[in-house]
């Protein structure tokens, strides 16, 4: 037989080692659950904090001022309640079909295809010249955006319940073909006079109606729209009949087929649903911000549809969970890109620095890695074992 | 440094090129987490140089000679808390060099906990563990193989779309060349295979195999690491008749090459023919330990379940009714495509049930499964009191209440990580007493299990815990408790009551024989002749997809022929 004895003397190295205990458990306490995300952002930041220091930044001074500039004035809430909307709305869309199992990595095709949606309405509005109220129009153009990107979303679902084909490729690879839609359409029939890669500006009966806020910055309908969702949300998962089908899906599929739960309608649902909530980040982006549809209505460094995943992952797909859940990204991104204009002492040269875009990058990065490994970590009960 | 970084394209270069490395490390962290569970980092840590024995603790024992005189192993007040459940309460236990040790003990007795101790699974939370007369502290199974404990688990951990060889050699590390040699690998498990009657195909795909087969392979993989302590738990629960002789066969071959073997049963036969000695386990606590030969089956399982046990549950002879079932020459396909079911029909009464004997791969999954709306039938008729049900849809096919107890209860059955009151309203959450409008009844929901929970005595902590932390045999109550309400017409039962303690077979044959007498069709899919014979009003025998009638009284042996496909006489078609 095949073994040899290995030899003593490699492993004096970890001999003085303590040794760790590490044991599966079957269920990780609720409590135990809830807190796992605070401690992950939480590990984030003090990993976070290597790259500064060594940057020259002094880290505390960093973090008090990321803070500030998120929660520490008015201007920064709003901006934070501004952020908040889209990435609700893309987070609910990985979070919808996460229950049922299904990954949905396109939220940022389906924001495209909404974004398109609502516009398709208000430019058609714009061009017949009627004076339609807003009262019609704005529902239109959720209406449409909704459709359309739920319609989008159709197309992986429908692959997905009849063919088996992997929803993560093709809800990924479909956001390059909303893209391409998105950039046609500003690029050849939408776009304006003045030659630039956008459409004509909506006329003001397809704005959202704004409530409060700053000169610049206006809290708008998306987020009431996109509070009344998780709500919704979370009483379907928890409450219904169909909440607890796609739990079942979720959990072993071929214990739902014994139950006569039909998957295909549960593959189609959740994931056509998330897509058109998905594509609601579109529109609000389009009808509230923009006014207009151009290249670029998502972020390129953190775009709503993949930051969405984080969020969902930071609340374990919890509804509920995903509202401190994307304030803590969007508060990331507020106070993040509020420390690039402030200037620092280096704390090696005294001399006066910035901190660069991709420190809040790093950070975003860093909280996605805990919180994975924070959640592998919980399913294990940990302990120091001594021995005589 | 500040200087050094102050050039803007190297702080932008180096923050993405840090978001990388952070990327790489999320990458290699999940790889290593989920290729790698039982980490080799954590060997490291699990050694520590003893400074009484001047060793490397632990390491002293490798290969050091067995001492008859001395107990190979001996656990002293080993205990295990789970959240909830006392699985192990000071469990003293001591096997003897070259002896087979039965272990005994309703389900949830903790069996299967006390072994994982042994394999390095889990920590006890109490006692010692003693291996060749030295302490032990067993915290990876890498640890246990090391001094040489094998296990092989009731669910096979094989990867199918590997070959046997590259299974057993999976995750061996044991010599600094990084290149393995399947050759000299395969050379060696077939001359392992040789000597103690393992005989599988080194370079056959392990998804090629029968059960009997990656059982071998799941041995042969203890044995390649050179177990001399081989645990098995439950290792007939999944063979046929046969192949558990086969594997019978072996096990004297290994105990006479010097091995000692515990060896985990619910079926009392086994223990008697197999062991040497016994030790029975009640509620975690060990209740009796005692040589095989002073002791009787139906002591045993009086031991065991703290009660008089009957093996023979009794039922009156009943007038079947009306027909309810019935299926006239269906033909069917299995996974891989191959005709499966080849023209079976079969009739079922009211108030009647039929067991069906055969060795399991001849059809008895698709029948099932056609039967239950699971599986397509290409074609033949199916009538449930004389309506056509030919290939309904499972929740049409509940709402004429066909129940179904399926082969498989972890991956088919249940859904583990939901709750047992989720569990239990699988088939039955969309009946009104457990719904208004879209929303479903949940204080309905889980005082009805509650009521289950207690008619069926499960052991259980509580109704809103994960199924996953339910014994095997508790599960299966469970499954019988939610597949008997509403009360069904008909009831599928493919192989209830596998895995499963003699107390609650006794229960589940009794309740079967319950539906039976308020007039359901019951059809008992069973490779247990005993059980076929002991329940069944009529017994057919299935055979490569076709299914025949055994005649009025047929003993093991016309069966067993019927079952290898023999034309018996007397034997008439259905
Ligand atoms: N990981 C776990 N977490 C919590 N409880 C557990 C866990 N594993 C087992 N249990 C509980 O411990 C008890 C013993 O379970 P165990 O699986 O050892 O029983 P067993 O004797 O092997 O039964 P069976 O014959 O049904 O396989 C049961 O009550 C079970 O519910
Ligand atoms: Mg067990």
């Amino acid at each position: 037989m095949a073994n040899q004895p290995e030899q003593a003397t490699k492993r004096s190295l970890f001999s003085s080692l303590p040794r760790i205990q590490m044991e599966k458990r079957t269920s990780v306490p609720k409590t135990f659950q809830a807190l796992v995300p605070f401690a992950s952002v939480l590990v984030a930041f003090i990993l976070g904090a290597i790259p500064l220091f060594f940057y020259g930044v002094n880290p505390i001074e960093a973090y008090s001022k990321l803070i500030q500039g998120a929660f520490g004035s008015y201007d920064g809430l709003i901006r934070v309640a501004i952020k908040m909307t889209p990435l609700l709305f893309t987070s609910l869309a990985v979070a919808i079909p996460l229950r049922a199992g299904l990954w949905n990595i396109g939220a940022e095709g389906q924001l495209h295809i909404g974004a398109v949606g609502a516009t398709w309405v208000a430019l058609m509005v714009l061009n017949s010249g009627s004076e339609m109220s807003s009262w019609v129009v704005v529902p239109l153009m959720i209406l449409a955006g909704a459709f359309f990107a739920g319609l989008f979303a159709f197309i992986p679902a429908i692959l997905r319940a009849k063919l088996n084909t992997n929803e993560i490729i093709t809800t990924l690879m479909l956001n390059y073909v909303a893209f391409d839609i998105m950039r046609f359409l500003v690029a050849g029939p939408w776009r304006t006079s003045t030659g630039n890669f956008q459409t004509e500006n909506f006329p003001p009966s397809a704005f959202f109606p704004e409530f409060f806020g700053t000169q610049i910055d206006k809290v708008h309908l998306g987020l009431p729209i996109a509070l009344i969702i998780v709500a919704v949300i979370y009483f379907i998962y928890v409450k219904t009949r169909i909440g607890y089908e796609a739990k079942v899906v979720g959990a072993n599929p071929q214990a739902a087929a014994v139950g006569g739960i039909s998957q295909v309608k549960v593959i189609v649902w959740t994931l056509t649903l998330g897509g058109a909530i998905g594509g609601l980040a579109g529109v609000g982006e389009v009808a509230a911000i923009q006014h207009k549809l151009i290249d670029g209505i998502s972020p390129t460094l953190n775009p709503f549809g993949y930051t969405g995943i984080a969020v969902a992952l930071l609340a374990k797909g919890h509804p509920l969970g995903l509202i401190p859940a994307t304030i803590t990204f969007s508060a990331l991104f507020v106070g993040g890109s509020s420390i690039q204009a402030l200037p620092f002492h280096s704390i090696y040269t005294g001399d006066t620095i910035q901190v660069p875009v991709a420190i809040v990058l790093v950070l975003e990065v860093l909280v996605i890695v805990s919180i994975i490994a924070g959640d592998y970590l919980s399913r294990y009960r940990m302990s120091w074992r001594r021995h005589g | 440094m500040g200087q050094f970084l102050s050039f803007p394209i190297v702080e932008v270069g180096l923050l993405t090129f840090t978001r990388h490395i952070v990327y790489s490390v999320i990458i290699a962290v999940r790889i290593t987490f989920y290729l790698k569970t039982n980490a080799s980092f954590k060997m490291h840590f699990a050694r520590k140089f003893s400074k009484s024995t001047g060793c490397f603790y632990n390491d002293c024992l490798l290969g050091s000679p067995m001492n008859k005189s001395i107990p190979l192993l001996e656990l002293k007040n080993i205990s295990k808390q789970f959240p909830g459940v006392l699985a192990n309460d000071k469990v003293n236990l001591k096997v003897s060099p070259g002896e087979v040790h039965g272990l005994l003990g309703e389900n949830g007795a903790g069996k299967t906990t006390l072994m994982k101790m042994l394999y390095g699974l889990y920590q006890p939370t109490g006692g010692e563990i003693f291996y060749k007369g030295q302490r032990v502290f067993l915290n990876t199974p890498k640890v246990a193989l090391k001094l040489g404990i094998g296990m092989v688990h009731q669910h096979f951990k094989l990867v199918p779309t590997l070959t046997v060889a590259e299974n057993i050699i999976l995750g061996m590390k044991d010599s600094p060349n990084p290149f393995i040699s399947l050759k000299k690998a395969k050379q060696a498990i077939a001359a392992l295979g040789e000597k103690y009657g393992l005989k599988v195909e080194p370079s056959a795909r392990v998804w090629t195999l029968s059960t009997g087969e990656k059982q071998r392979v799941e041995i042969l993989k203890a044995l390649y690491r050179n177990a001399e302590l081989l645990i098995l738990d439950e290792p007939t629960a999944v063979l046929t008749p046969l192949a558990a002789k086969a594997l019978f066969e072996t096990l004297d071959q290994l105990v006479k090459a010097g091995l000692t073997i515990i060896f985990i049963t619910h079926k009392l036969k086994e223990i008697i023919s197999v062991t040497d000695n016994v030790t029975v386990l009640r509620r975690g606590k060990v209740i009796d330990s005692r040589q095989t030969k002073n002791t009787t089956p139906q002591e045993l399982a009086q031991l065991m379940v703290g009660r008089e046990v009957v093996f023979q549950v009794g039922k009156e002879a009943k007038e079947p009714g009306e027909p309810i079932l019935q299926m006239t020459d269906v033909e069917a396909t299995n996974d891989k495509d191959l005709l499966a079911l080849r023209g079976a029909s079969l009739t079922i009464r009211s108030g009647e049930i039929v067991g069906l004997a055969g060795v399991s791969g001849n059809g008895q999954r698709e029948l099932a499964e056609v039967l239950t709306g699971l599986r397509h039938a290409n074609k033949g008729e199916i009538l449930l009191q004389g309506e056509k049900v030919t290939n309904a849809s499972v929740k049409e096919l509940l709402k004429r209440k066909v129940a179904h107890i399926p082969e498989d209860r972890m991956s088919q059955a249940l859904a583990l990580p939901l709750t047992i009151a989720e569990n239990i309203v699988l088939h039955s959450y969309r009946l009104p007493e457990f719904n208004q409008g879209p929303i479903l009844d949940y204080p309905a929901i889980n005082e009805h299990t509650a009521q289950l929970v207690k008619d069926f005595d499960v052991r259980t902590p509580g109704i809103d815990v994960p199924a996953r932390q339910l014994s095997g045999g508790n599960l299966q109550k469970v499954i019988l408790a939610r597949e008997l309400y509403p009360e069904p017409q008909l009831i599928v039962a493919n192989q209830p009551t596998r895995g499963v303690d003699v107390g609650s077979c006794e229960y589940i044959r009794t309740k079967l024989i319950e539906a039976r007498d308020r007039g359901a069709a019951v059809l008992l899919i069973s490779e247990d002749l005993d059980e076929v014979l002991d329940v069944s009003d009529r017994i057919m025998v299935i055979y490569e997809g076709r299914l025949t009638q055994a005649p009025k009284n047929a003993d093991h042996q016309t069966l067993g022929l019927m079952m290898a496909g023999e034309e018996v006489k007397h034997g008439q078609s259905a």
